[in-house]
């Protein structure tokens, strides 16, 4: 049986100044998507907003591999700023990764 | 193991960059002086000391006048339509030419697109004169830094191949630096 799965990567962005509505956070990141790559590089994309930490300055959402990097110089353009801190291909390895980093996070960007 | 390299953040607070440097994997990072020397730091200059130092640095500016100086390192292309005819006149072999990504943020997708347009072009003219082509995020906090690999995201996006520019910033900062007179602290 053929897997149809899309291959997708995880990322956790650092919105600690709550630039942006946690939720609305996707929306932002499509609409600057758009206004760069075009509806359909955005729409391929197919971002998704997954999870907020407690303290709710790191959004983690989700895209599809191959249009990451198109994902990332988007993010990257975004203003006010927004910062990837971590990418993964699976959702645990991510919030690992935050857990063990997560001291290191707040003394840097807080 | 090549060096990522991020050769302008404004930034008071130093070792809070370093810091941020760290998490988003760049592995060193240019800043202005302030009177402390941090390690993986390089320091951007106006002018050349007169005395020996005891950091590295690189001299930088952005006014067009300094562009033929002998001790400029770095020059700081802000608008490159303007300034295109003469970098193809005035320019010193092997010096830097700095844009920065900040420029562009509040930038809508038409100016942005042009921008690319113009650091492809400034990428074919560098390697014709022999100069350094130097992206950098031009970061005033940590918030506004640029991870290694969305970095390498906005190479691509400019047909840059990321491990190239990694290794050709490599080796020209190791030839500027060793001009330089400063002693290893």
């Amino acid at each position: 049986m053929l897997n149809r799965r899309d291959k997708r990567r995880y990322l956790a962005i650092w919105n600690g100044d709550h630039s942006y509505d946690q939720r609305k956070l996707v929306e932002a990141i499509s609409k600057r998507s758009s206004e760069l790559f075009g509806q359909i590089a955005t729409e391929k994309a197919k971002i998704r907003f997954i999870d907020i930490d407690e303290k709710e300055v790191i959004v983690i959402i989700s895209c599809k591999l191959e249009m990451l990097g198109t994902m990332l110089s988007t993010i990257v353009l975004m203003q006010p700023p927004i910062v990837v801190l971590r990418i993964s291909g699976t959702l645990k390895a991510l919030r690992t990764r935050m857990g063990r980093d997560s001291e290191k996070l707040f003394l840097a960007f807080v | 193991m090549l060096r990522r390299r991020d050769l302008c953040v404004y930034d008071n607070n130093l070792e809070k960059m370093l810091r941020a440097a760290e998490i988003l994997e760049i592995d060193e990072i240019g800043s202005e002086y302030h009177g402390y020397v941090h390690e993986n730091v390089i320091y951007r200059l106006n002018r050349p000391p007169s005395l020996i130092t005891n950091y590295p640095y690189l001299v930088v500016s952005d006014k067009i006048g300094e562009l033929s100086s002998p001790w400029l390192d770095i020059f700081v292309v802000r608008d490159y339509f303007r300034v295109k005819s003469i970098l193809k006149k005035k320019v010193r072999t092997r010096i830097g030419l700095e844009i920065f990504f900040a420029d562009i943020r509040q930038a809508n997708g038409f100016s942005v697109g042009k921008w690319f347009e113009q650091v492809r072009d400034l990428y074919k003219l560098c390697n014709s004169i022999n100069c350094q082509l130097v992206l950098s995020s031009g970061a005033r906090c940590p918030g506004e830094m640029i991870s290694a690999r969305c970095f390498e995201s906005l190479l691509n996006l400019c047909n840059i191949k990321p491990e190239r520019y990694w290794r050709e910033l490599e080796e020209w900062i190791e030839i500027r630096l060793g001009k330089k007179c400063y002693v290893d602290a």
